[in-house]
């Protein structure tokens, strides 16, 4: 299949040779991004324009941070799923937003590291049309981990940015990033070739990252009697080094520097083989859509958080190996019942593999126990139907249900007689309603559930009692699906394409919240959680080259009999945007985030910061000149901070009272990027 | 000048969202005790009623642990799964946030109320506290508990036949007790004593730390006391008694 990539990329190239003629920066004719018919009052949109000037883009995961209200933290180096933050969620590495690429889910159901992990190292930034947030679970096709809501990347090259280019880029942090992409200017925009190869030494020890992607779309078959047929094909391997976190008193006492680290062996590999086919076929009275995917994936990791505290003679580092490979197959249909009624309807199931193991490893890597080691097999499975109808041009609603079915078959294999099969099935009904109360003004209502399945090791639990364990306090349950409840209402001004103004006011609400601890293996149940907040944006469009964009997010997560704060969620973001690209061939993005103190567990906080990033570019004739500024005031912030027990210094007695740790952000680092248009 | 203008600027951004430092969590210091108060006597399973004379437990750290937001049942997984590590954004099991580190020789009939140290704690709602047994290796070889982890002397009486009994206990490298009850709020102003209590009989599970033990049977009929040491069944029979949680509290004296 590469080599058929490839060979269609060669006889391709003549067709996207003439590109270079393009005098000025044509590739964008507009910064305007006008959702005409959004479903939710929080729903975002971001287009090629504002990605393509965008600061910080290091990665496709820097493309969430695009969406208002979301929080990445990186707890290794560039190539490590980061830490996600959405609506009062501590989505963990994924757990709780859904995350799609090329309309497949990317969440990985059961990872050793993190349930739902995402891996976005395999997207390159220059393919990505587009990103669309969908924040909570009210749209039927919102699955699994969709709590907070849903992100969907579509790939793809739109005309105006189609042809060949060429670019390399280096960075302050010996970063040396190249990247080709091939985009016919004949063929749909749904095509692409891309190759990216990166390394990059970071800004501190053990921050370094490489990686080598190849990307690719095909539009294989586009008719009207047989439909399209879209392939998507992607090879991704990485290798990341993971610094792990330091102790404030450390820091605080010169022991270990700002962005210092106790040991430097830590890291992972992560590769990926990605593919999908997309098959869409207008029915006449109908549409049809079918998406056949599959990935295979690897992952290792070593990580060390604790030093001595478990271990005092080998120390505490882990080693987590994952392996995965997934077949699925999505069906979507919708067709009028009635000239105000749409039947929306759909399914898809998705078969794993898996085997895992996580074991303590010694200073050489060599194990020193096993903690975990198992084998399984899992699907997930759904159905959903619904209607979309429109009584009148200013009402639409959309009403449905789904159903979820989960079902697993757990080997462990330290313990061969310990083997269990668990189903599991949850409904969520999802409705969402939109009046347009004016030309420019439009009300919106949504409620839907949302779902997160456990994981494969919480099935293996829960089968034995400890002898003494009293059952009336510690009745023990067998693993579920968690379900979130979530309503949203709001409303949007948009005045032609000179403004859009956005209020959503949301909350949700958890009964029993499971959140395993993917490194002590702890499936923890948690007291019933609310989430109430809004979501604010403001886009201004002074001319359409110009984009002014102001985005406020606030959230009180909190334990609803204690009244406690839900530990790391962010209460406050806000981000104050600038996207700017003129006919001229200039362009230029700006961001000024900042992030509110976040509660940690018992009572600590984390420091509040604010960060100022900037991009500029100029494009003459073929060449493209971009500079990129992360963190301009040089600003000395914490990006992650945490708090727990660690034990360093065996010279000082072992305490396993938590502490505050912390990861230093990237202090200022500059990025200058040639593209050169073949 | 590269410099003085970063440094403006950070301030400046700094200022316009009253940048807040990080906080860590507020800690008090607690004594700890031996308290002696619980242990009464107390029939077993099999009607002996049992009085001690001595009653000495070798252990490591003590911790006190808060059960936070985890939900009762999740308390399970935790046992379950004995590894507690703490992890950057994931809530770790058994919450410790409490402790009071070092080898102690808890002596509950001639140490009652003695101190074992300050303990040093983060504010909390607190309800378990664990305990790591040890061998008390540090002892003269004329001690009884010497190499041992728990002491025991008293009596066992049964429809009037009374019979003298010692036992010598040996618990694995990292057995502990976990969760014994230990329900306190402690606050910054908080200035309690914590005590350590042993009891011999649970009154709500109904259980008894010599349940099982048939002390008639092991009555070697010469007027010598009964000697339950490593090996015996009996032995095995208490020394898994002493590894549960409903047997120990820690309370403010």
């Amino acid at each position: 299949m590469l080599r058929a990539f490839a060979l269609l990329a060669v006889l391709a190239a003549p067709a996207g040779a003439a590109a270079h003629d393009v005098p000025k920066d044509r590739r964008y004719a507009t910064v305007v991004v006008s959702d005409r018919s959004p479903r939710t009052a929080s729903q975002r949109t971001v287009g090629p324009a504002e990605i393509a000037a965008s600061p910080r883009r290091r990665s496709a995961d820097d493309l969430l941070r695009l969406v208002p209200g979301v929080l990445l933290i990186q707890h290794g180096a560039e190539g490590k799923g980061q830490q996600m933050f959405m609506r009062g969620f501590d989505a963990a590495h994924g757990a709780d937003i859904e995350i799609k690429v090329a309309g497949v889910t990317v969440n990985e159901l059961s990872n050793i590291h993190g349930q739902g992990y995402v891996d976005l190292g395999f997207v390159i930034p220059e393919v990505v049309r587009r990103v669309t947030a969908n924040k909570g679970p009210f749209l039927l096709d919102q699955g699994n981990f969709a709590n907070a809501g849903t992100i969907r990347f579509d790939l793809g090259v739109d005309p105006d940015a189609r042809g060949s280019r060429v670019s390399y880029e280096f960075g302050s942090t010996l970063r040396h990033r190249g990247v080709f992409v091939h985009a016919p200017k004949n063929m749909a925009k749904e095509t692409f070739f891309a190759v990216e190869a990166m390394t990059d030494r970071g800004f501190a020890a053990a921050r370094g990252a490489q990686r080598a992607t190849f990307l690719g779309q095909i539009r294989l078959l586009d008719s009207k009697t047989h439909g399209a047929l879209d392939l998507t094909a992607g090879v991704y391997a990485a290798k990341f080094d993971a610094p792990g976190a330091v102790r404030a008193d450390d820091v605080a006492s010169g022991r270990v520097d700002f962005d210092g680290v106790y040991r430097d062996d830590g890291g992972g590999r992560s590769n990926r083989l990605f593919t999908a086919l997309r098959h869409q076929l207008d029915l006449g009275v109908g549409k049809l859509e079918q998406r056949l995917h599959g990935q295979l994936r690897a992952l290792d990791l070593v990580e060390d958080f604790t030093g001595y505290l478990l271990d005092p003679i080998a120390g505490d580092r882990r080693n987590q190996r994952h392996r995965f490979a997934s077949l699925g197959y999505q069906l979507e249909y919708r067709r009028p019942l009635h000239r105000t009624v749409e039947l929306l309807a759909g399914g898809a199931w998705q078969g794993d593999l898996v085997r895992q193991h996580d074991v303590r490893v010694d200073v050489r890597h060599e194990v020193v126990s096993r903690n975990w080691d198992l084998g399984a097999g899992q699907h997930q499975a759904h159905a959903r139907a619904g209607i979309r109808w429109r009584p009148v041009d200013r009402f639409v609603l959309e009403a449905g249900a789904r159903l979820d079915l989960m079902a697993y078959d757990v080997r462990d294999r330290i313990d061969p007689d310990r083997h269990a099969r668990k189903v599991l099935a949850l409904p969520s009904p999802r409705i969402n309603a939109s009046v347009r109360l004016a030309p420019f003004a439009t009300l919106f209502f949504a409620y839907g559930r949302g779902l997160r399945a456990p994981e494969a090791r919480a099935v293996l639990g829960g089968a034995a009692v400890p002898e003494d364990t009293a059952l009336d306090r510690y009745r023990g349950g067998p693993a579920r699906i968690v379900a979130s409840d979530s309503v949203e209402v709001g409303t949007r001004f948009q005045h032609r394409e000179l403004v859009s103004a956005g209020l959503a006011l949301f909350g949700t609400w958890i009964d029993r919240e499971l959140v395993f601890d993917h490194v002590s293996a702890v499936n923890i149940e948690l007291n019933r959680t609310r989430r109430l907040g809004l979501d604010f944006d403001l886009a201004v469009w002074p001319r359409r080259w110009l984009q002014l964009r102001q985005d406020v997010s606030l959230v009180q997560a909190r334990f609803v009999e204690s009244g406690a704060p839900v530990p790391l969620a962010p209460p406050f973001m806000s981000a104050t945007g600038l996207t700017l690209v003129h006919p001229s061939g200039f362009r230029a993005g700006a961001r000024f985030l900042v992030v509110g103190s976040r509660a940690l567990p018992h009572g600590a906080r984390t420091s509040a910061y604010a960060l100022l990033d900037l991009s500029l570019g100029y494009r003459v004739g073929p060449l493209q000149l971009d500079l990129q500024i992360d963190n301009v005031t040089n600003a000395h912030w914490k990006e992650g901070e945490y708090h727990y027990a660690s034990w360093w210094d065996r010279s000082e007695p072992r305490s396993t009272i938590p502490t505050l740790h912390f990861l230093a952000g990237p202090p200022l680092t500059a990025r200058i990027g040639a593209t050169l248009w073949l | 000048m590269k410099e003085p203008v970063l440094s403006v600027l950070s301030l400046a951004t700094c200022l316009s969202i009253a940048c807040a430092p990080s906080q860590e969590a507020t800690r008090v210091e607690l004594a700890v005790a031996v308290d002696g108060g619980q242990l009464v006597d107390a029939p077993t399973d099999l009607g002996w009623t049992i009085h001690l004379d001595a009653a000495r437990v070798a252990t490591g750290d003590l911790e006190f642990t808060i059960q936070g937001e985890m939900h009762a049942l999740a308390r399970l997984w935790d046992l379950l799964v004995p590894p507690a590590i703490a992890h950057p954004g994931h809530y770790a099991g058994g919450d410790v946030t409490g402790a009071l580190p070092g080898s102690f020789v808890l002596d509950w009939i001639a140490g009652d109320g003695v101190e074992l140290g300050r303990a040093e704690l983060l504010t909390g709602n607190y309800h378990g506290c664990n305990i790591a047994f040890r061998r008390a290796d540090e002892l003269p070889a004329d001690d009884p508990l010497a190499g041992h982890t728990a002491q025991f002397a008293g009596t066992a009486t049964k429809d009037g036949q009374e019979l003298a009994f010692t036992a010598i206990l040996d618990l694995d490298v990292g057995a502990s007790v976990i969760g014994a009850p230990f329900d306190l709020d402690v606050d910054e102003a908080s200035d309690d004593t914590l005590g350590v209590q042993l009891r011999l009989h649970d009154d709500v599970s109904g259980a008894a730390l010599f349940d099982g033990v048939d002390f008639a049977a092991l009555d070697p009929g010469d007027g010598s006391p009964v000697t339950i040491g490593p090996g015996d069944p009996a032995h095995n029979l208490v020394r898994r008694a002493l590894q549960s949680h409903v047997f120990y509290t820690v309370a403010p004296l």
